[in-house]
């Protein structure tokens, strides 16, 4: 496995808060499978049937402990204070986001999405981690051999705790590809390396919070007689918006980063 | 800090917007993967009590439909799974073969166990909304440009 790409420049901010899922979901859980567990035994019971109490309590008594732990044992063991989400995706760069992927908030575009055909386009993949534990975000784009992506290509990028951070993909579009409107299949999922962690006071909590998420990224390829550029294409960069060790977000490298020159 | 300017980030928004809205025409499969997480729930309840009957020897209710229905439910939630991923080629025509599945599906309970017509209505509810959504959503994607 490829190891996690670092932004530039790095974040140390360390991780803080529980390892393990807490909150109310968990307390529904933990209800539920004690109320099974009661169930099961007092049925067993009414109808003489001693030989499938242990399994019953085995089988919804241990979750029910575990899940007890969970909900209430360790948020008040992590009582620290923690700093609260600087919100840059949705507050500084007013992004619509539809969801979130444990924790982290991802959106990706093309910028500019409008292009001719030989000419550079830059994928942004844009990232925020809503939670006080780091995140691992393995972003897979592809295939599309349009755009010089023969299979799938995966790149995995860390995010420290609070960070806000943006990755260019510079693609560059064959000239075979048709003009018109066109759609790069994009899967990103998140992985949480260190644990769960909780999420930080001001993030913005989506209702629909996944594993991982597919994106359709649109771009349109407009007709041209311009042969293919011969220069290389940039670099790829992985650089940091915002820490939550730090006071406020650093906006003036997304203008570098869009255009390098 | 020198920010960019305010042009510079409203371009920078409606490329993402442009990106969010194929996204969310995109989520209309998602649809089907709900639909068939909550059939799926829906058929616990009849298992539950066919393992009741079965277990602890209960009499008080007609059982003799629960084996066929639980096989019927059970086959919707595989033909739902089926369907969405097949919906990565064609999403319209997956979400409406599933919502034909569906009601095809209800209209032979209703002729064949009439008894378990109303059984678990809230989540048919549920499950009829989301594949009336993915169907929607697949058709945005589906009709001419």
């Amino acid at each position: 496995m490829t190891p996690a790409l670092q932004t530039v420049p790095p974040d140390s901010t360390p991780d803080a808060g529980p390892v393990h899922r807490s909150g109310p979901l968990v307390t529904l859980f933990a209800l539920m499978a004690t109320l099974t567990a009661l169930f099961a035994t007092g049925l067993c019971l009414q109808y003489d049937r001693p030989a499938l109490i242990a399994p019953a309590l085995l089988l919804f008594g241990l979750p029910a402990l575990w899940w007890w732990w969970c909900a209430a044992w360790q948020p008040g063991r992590s009582c620290a204070t923690l700093p609260r989400s600087l919100r840059v995706l949705t507050g500084a760069l007013g992004f619509d986001l539809i969801c979130t992927c444990r924790g982290v908030a991802p959106t990706i575009f093309f910028h500019p999405d409008k292009a001719t055909a030989g000419a550079d386009l830059c994928l942004l993949v844009f990232l925020e981690n809503y939670t006080s534990r780091q995140r691992l975000v393995e972003v897979r784009a592809g295939p599309h051999p349009g755009l010089g992506l023969a299979g799938v290509q995966t790149v995995r990028l860390h995010l420290a705790a609070g960070q806000a951070a943006v990755y260019r993909w510079p693609l560059r579009p064959l000239p075979s590809l048709a003009a018109g409107s066109h759609d790069l299949p994009v899967v990103l999922r998140v992985q949480r390396p260190q644990g769960m962690g909780q999420w930080l006071p001001g993030s913005r909590r989506h209702p629909y919070n996944i594993w991982h998420t597919r994106f359709a990224v649109p771009f349109t390829l407009e007709a041209s007689d311009k042969k293919a550029l011969g220069h290389p294409l940039p670099e790829a960069a992985y650089l940091s918006l915002a820490s939550i060790s730090e006071k406020e977000p650093r906006l003036d490298v997304l203008a570098r980063l869009v255009d390098p020159a | 800090m020198s920010t960019p300017p305010t042009a510079f980030f409203q371009s920078l928004r409606e490329s993402q917007a442009r990106s969010a809205d194929e996204q969310r025409l995109l989520s209309g499969r998602d649809w089907l993967l709900v639909a068939a997480l909550v059939q799926f729930l829906t058929v616990l309840y009849p298992i539950h009590r066919y393992i009741l009957s079965v277990t602890f020897s209960f009499h008080t209710e007609k059982t003799e439909h629960l084996p066929a229905l639980i096989a019927g439910m059970l086959a919707l939630v595989v033909v739902f799974v089926l369907l969405w991923w097949w919906g990565r080629y064609a999403p319209y025509r997956a979400t409406l073969a599933a919502l034909l599945a569906f009601l095809v599906f209800h209209a032979a309970v209703a002729l064949f166990t009439p008894q378990a017509v109303l059984d678990s209505i809230a989540s048919k509810i549920l499950v009829l909304a989301g594949l009336v959504l993915a169907v929607r959503t697949g058709w945005l994607r589906h009709r001419p440009q």
